[in-house]
């Protein structure tokens, strides 16, 4: 059985009186311990996809079920519920909080699940480890060059022990060398971890690297 | 608390300034908070220890009506009343000691009962004062005279000189009642040391237990006659609570709004860290944060900062009260009838706590609803992508109708209701406008934005800032329109106070030259001229006539109401002044009275009403002929010939004498003699002319002026502060777009302009609402001042302080402007394009 499993999906934004189309009815299945990157032009509806297969949005009909939840069906709460212990995310422009050290923004998502900040302490350190940040754990973001807050981030992604890992564009913000780190880890948490790892990218690199390449345009899968 | 400490402290220390700027906000209102508590809780909290150190237990207490006492056979009428347990007579007397002014006590055993310091253990000093006659003397008195155990003091009271032994100094917690400044005799020793005869002033009643206090109070009443006035001993501080009213009223209004302005401050703040946490805030959702924990932890952060901020204002605060204390004018404190020491009440500083707490958690609601609002999705948004813009010229219909109603019932109310209301219906113009003005933010920052378009690239710039954040732009004005609005309405208030106590005391000015028993504007009730002075004055070469007047307080119907016995007057008095000739002759005649407004609108007895006067020898029946606007007393004045207060009041010591010279007289020649003659006097005596008298009115007006000026100066403290925050978060939520505009060619100091527009386009509009508001308020407040001020004030319309307010108002703006400028123009374009 498919880890993710998404029918008909469809997504409308209103754009004054009108309703723009962002998917068009996208049917696909992912199965777990792949690494899947979505791939297609600006405005193909890639983002849309990753909004709503993270239930960070609403569709306008059609489902995303993943390990058997269907999101379309769960209330706000339970959204958050459900992001915050099954779902990473990594973000383009890193979102690290400037506050917070790296193994603090490594914690955060088990903080807001109620856990005390030293209980979390060596999982997230272990994990920054593991990302080749060892040595960084006490740095603030201000501190970190884009690739290492990428590594935070990735640590971030995978503290709460997700099913599913969600990056928008994870190489997008880097120079080729950090960027490529990073496609490295990611690719490592699939075949060494069996985790399943959703790329949105227009790097073609990184979506070679895929074991299922998900193509989009004008809103609809590309043949 | 880890996320809380992770997520929102140490944004503080990342911020300083901006926590320092919402903080000093929230400090600025509490401060004044704890100030004006302290400073009202020190006016009845004297009268309430006093009372306190006094009565001890007692529940009731038959005071007489006037300074001259009751008959002593009232007390054996009393304790054999049915339901008392115990009754405890008293004399409690002000007379001078040494030329000092002290309460003389006459006791005898029973006032053990009462429990007091006073009372406790001193069956030794009661011991001694049977076997050697004198009187015991406090530990504050002895300190200043210098007078010990057998020495001897000169005691001055209505009863004349009397050279009296010190049998002993009381010493310990009974030696600090009414902070030292007392004499002790046995009863007898105190009624013949006072000239009071078989007088008492006062029976301290102890009830029977379970008895019905009320039932017992009525029964006293009804046998003690108009003579005695029965209430529990707590009546009096009451009374304090009522003679201070319109300070009491005015310096609250002014603190709610000192608050109102303090919590703006944070709501700017918490917009700013709204703004600029959208994507944190974002990220926060996506990774699984709950609406419901960020909201909780953004209302924490407020709580904290209103808590630091009114702790750090109260200890402010309290310095505050205790220069206030020390400057609060005889005119209020005349009528307490005790010395007025700094006593903060226990409530003030949790008071302050709780206003600034919960001010800056309200005042963060509206930001950090919206800010938790934010779409998990927002997280994912390329950095620097602007908000849409908002439909600028939208009216929010319900905030609009509600703030409007609300106003237009203020001031009807104001206006139009009764005098009581008056205070109440200038807390709802204030509430209204606001509600109002927030239902119009979008017109209102659409008039900033076109007002700003008109100047140049600058004012295109502000303009599109405006329009960004239409809030930001009310919560802006919001703040000039209080300050504005309160120098429009204090200003013009003041004028017309002015005017109207010039008007009703400028006939003072017409007396030659004034002796009098006390200072300043404070009248002598207790100690007073030996009345054949009168002779000797009018023989002075020079002197035309003589003019008396006799003072006393009397409880009518529960008010402490000034009574002012004239004869031979000249016109001088504004009661004397404001009736015809022949009026003058009635009164003096003692065939008629006149009464202040103030007396007629109390107790709504005025001119064709029979007023029956509550006098030492039963009730006496009076004509009222006149009510006069009069700036005496705020519970209202009576005034009758003098030959009444001598008749019916015992007392024929005069208050103050007036002299009028022939025409051609030497002034000088004359006041040298008249100070020559008083020179050996043993009571303090005051000479001034006529010139001199009004200088000391118009001081007393100047001094309650000051104290609301120094509010509105507050006020304006913390618009200016309010401003500073609410356009350096224009300039912080902008960041990004000014470096691109620097990118662009944009020059500095255009960007500085452009916040310089923007705070000047916010003042413009903020000052017109402002002088609006004042114009309105002030009407308001006229009709408040005048019912709690204890005179009637006549409304007129004054441009001038809307001329100072409304350039002042844009003043305020643009330098509140002066360092979002400055950090405007010092961007570097290659963080800012970074900025995140």
């Amino acid at each position: 059985m498919a880890l993710v499993s998404i029918t008909e999906l469809v997504k409308e934004y209103p754009l004054g009186s009108a309703r723009v189309p962002a998917l068009k009815g996208v049917s696909f299945d992912i199965q777990a311990g792949t690494l899947v990157s979505v791939v297609g032009p600006s405005g193909s509806g890639k983002s849309t996809l990753l909004h709503l297969m993270g239930g960070l949005d609403n569709p306008t009909s059609g489902s995303v079920v993943i390990d058997g939840s269907n999101l379309a069906e769960l209330d706000d709460q339970d959204l958050t519920i459900f992001r915050r212990r099954r779902l990473g995310f990594i973000f383009q422009f890193f979102n690290l909080l400037p506050t917070m050290k790296a193994w603090e923004n490594v914690a955060l998502p088990r903080l807001l699940d109620g856990e005390k900040l030293k209980d979390v302490q060596p999982r997230a350190v272990e994990l920054l480890e593991k990302v080749g940040l060892g040595a960084r754990v006490d740095h603030k973001p201000s501190q970190l060059s884009g690739g290492e807050m990428q590594r935070v981030a990735v640590a971030r992604a995978l503290v709460a022990d997700p099913i599913l890992v969600l990056a928008d564009e994870p190489t997008g913000n880097l120079d080729s060398t950090s960027g490529q780190a990073v496609l490295d880890l990611l690719r490592g948490i699939v075949s060494e971890e069996g985790r399943t790892v959703v790329i949105v990218t227009h790097d073609a690199k990184a979506a070679s690297l895929a074991d299922q390449q998900i193509s989009l345009q004008d809103g609809v899968l590309a043949r | 608390m880890n996320l809380f400490n992770l997520l929102n402290l140490r944004r503080f220390t990342e911020h300083r300034a901006r926590t320092a700027l919402s903080i000093s906000g929230i400090a600025i209102g509490s401060a004044l908070l704890v100030a004006v508590l302290g400073l009202l809780g020190s006016l009845t909290g004297s009268v309430e220890g006093f009372i306190q150190d006094l009565a001890g237990s007692a529940d009731l207490e038959v005071a007489a009506v006037t300074n001259e006492g009751l008959d002593e056979r009232v007390f054996f009428d009393i304790e054999q009343t049915e339901g008392v347990r115990a009754a405890v007579p008293m004399i409690r007397s002000r007379a001078l000691i040494d030329r000092q002014q002290v309460m003389f006590l006459g006791v005898d055993q029973r006032v053990e009962l009462l429990g007091t310091d006073l009372a406790q253990d001193q069956t030794e000093t009661f011991e001694r004062l049977a076997s050697e006659p004198g009187i015991l003397i406090g530990r504050g008195l002895a300190n200043r005279n210098g007078a010990e155990r057998g020495d001897t003091v000169e005691v001055f009271s209505t009863g004349g000189e009397k050279t009296v032994d010190v049998v002993g100094v009381i010493e310990g917690e009974a030696g600090r009642f009414n902070d030292g400044f007392f004499a002790l005799a046995p009863l007898p020793a105190a009624q013949q040391i006072l000239g009071k005869g078989p007088r008492i002033d006062s029976v301290f009643v102890l009830a029977e237990e379970g008895q019905n206090l009320e039932g017992l109070r009525r029964e006293l009443s009804r046998q003690t006659g108009s003579g005695a006035f029965v209430d529990s001993p707590s009546g009096r501080v009451r009374q304090a609570q009522s003679s201070t009213a319109s300070l009491r009223f005015g310096m609250l209004m002014g603190v709610s709004i000192a608050v109102t302005v303090g919590a703006f401050l944070v709501y700017n703040t918490m917009s700013m860290a709204a703004l600029e946490r959208r994507r944190e805030i974002a990220t926060l959702r996506a990774l699984g944060g709950s609406r419901r924990l960020l909201l909780r932890n953004l209302l924490w952060e407020a709580a904290l900062l209103g808590l630091i901020g009114s702790i750090a204002g109260a200890a402010i605060g309290v310095v505050l009260s205790g220069i206030l204390v020390r400057s609060i004018p005889d005119f209020y404190t005349n009528g307490l009838g005790v010395g007025v020491e700094m006593n903060l009440p226990a409530y003030a500083i949790p008071m302050a706590l709780i206003v600034g707490v919960v001010s800056a958690v309200v005042a963060a609601a509206m930001p950090a609803m919206a800010a938790v609002k934010v779409a998990p999705a927002a997280a994912m948004r390329p950095v620097g992508v602007l908000e849409a813009l908002e439909d600028v010229d939208s009216i929010s219909p319900i905030p609009t109708f509600i703030g409007t109603a609300i106003f237009l019932g203020s001031f009807a109310t104001a206006v139009w209701g009764p005098g009581w209301a008056g205070f109440l219906a200038m807390g709802g113009l204030v509430v209204g406008a606001i509600v109002a003005t927030f239902g119009l933010t979008h017109p209102l920052a659409g008039a900033t934005a076109r007002f700003a378009a008109k100047f140049g690239v600058a004012g295109q710039l502000a303009a599109s800032a405006v329009r960004r954040a239409p809030r930001r732009a009310w919560a802006t004005s919001v703040a000039v329109v209080a300050g504005v609005g309160m120098i429009v309405t204090q200003a013009s208030a003041s004028a017309n106070i002015n005017t109207s106590v010039t008007d009703s005391t400028n006939s003072l000015g017409r007396i030659d030259l004034y002796v009098s028993a006390a200072s300043g504007v404070a009248l002598a009730t207790d100690v007073l001229l030996p009345p054949e002075w009168e002779t000797t004055l009018e023989q002075i070469p020079g002197v035309a006539s003589v003019g008396t007047n006799t003072f006393s307080f009397v409880a009518y119907r529960g008010d402490r109401v000034l009574i002012q016995g004239t004869s031979k007057s000249q016109g001088g008095e504004p009661a004397m002044a404001g009736i015809t000739p022949a009026q003058r002759v009635q009164v003096q005649e003692g065939n008629a009275a006149v009464v202040s407004t103030r007396f007629e609108e109390l107790f709504g007895i005025g001119p064709g009403d029979q007023l029956t006067l509550p006098t030492p020898s039963g009730g006496r029946e009076v004509q009222v002929i006149a009510s006069v606007p009069s700036f005496t007393w705020e519970r209202g004045l009576v005034t009758i010939g003098r030959q009444n207060v001598i008749d019916w009041f015992g007392r024929t010591g005069v208050s103050d004498y007036q002299l009028t010279y022939e025409q051609g007289a030497d002034a000088g020649a004359i006041r040298s003699q008249v100070e020559q003659f008083v020179e050996g006097s043993p009571v303090p005596v005051y000479v001034s002319s006529g010139s001199e008298y009004l200088q000391v009115i118009e001081g007393t007006v100047r001094q309650v002026r000051a104290l609301f000026d120094s509010m509105v100066g507050v006020v304006v403290g913390a618009a200016i502060l309010a401003i500073i925050n609410a356009l350096i978060i224009s300039v912080i939520e902008r960041r990004t777009e000014l470096g691109i505009m620097r990118a662009l060619g944009t020059s500095r100091r255009q960007l500085r302009s452009m916040v310089a527009v923007e705070a000047g386009a916010l003042g413009v509009v903020g000052g017109v609402v402002g002088v609006a508001f004042g114009f309105l308020a002030h009407r308001a407040a006229i009709v408040a001042v005048g019912h709690q001020g204890g005179m009637p004030v006549e409304y007129a319309f004054v441009w001038g302080p809307a001329l100072i307010a409304f350039p002042l108002g844009i003043a305020m703006a643009v330098v509140g402007s002066l360092e979002p400028a400055r950090r405007a123009g010092s961007i570097s374009v290659i963080e800012a394009i970074g900025y995140e």
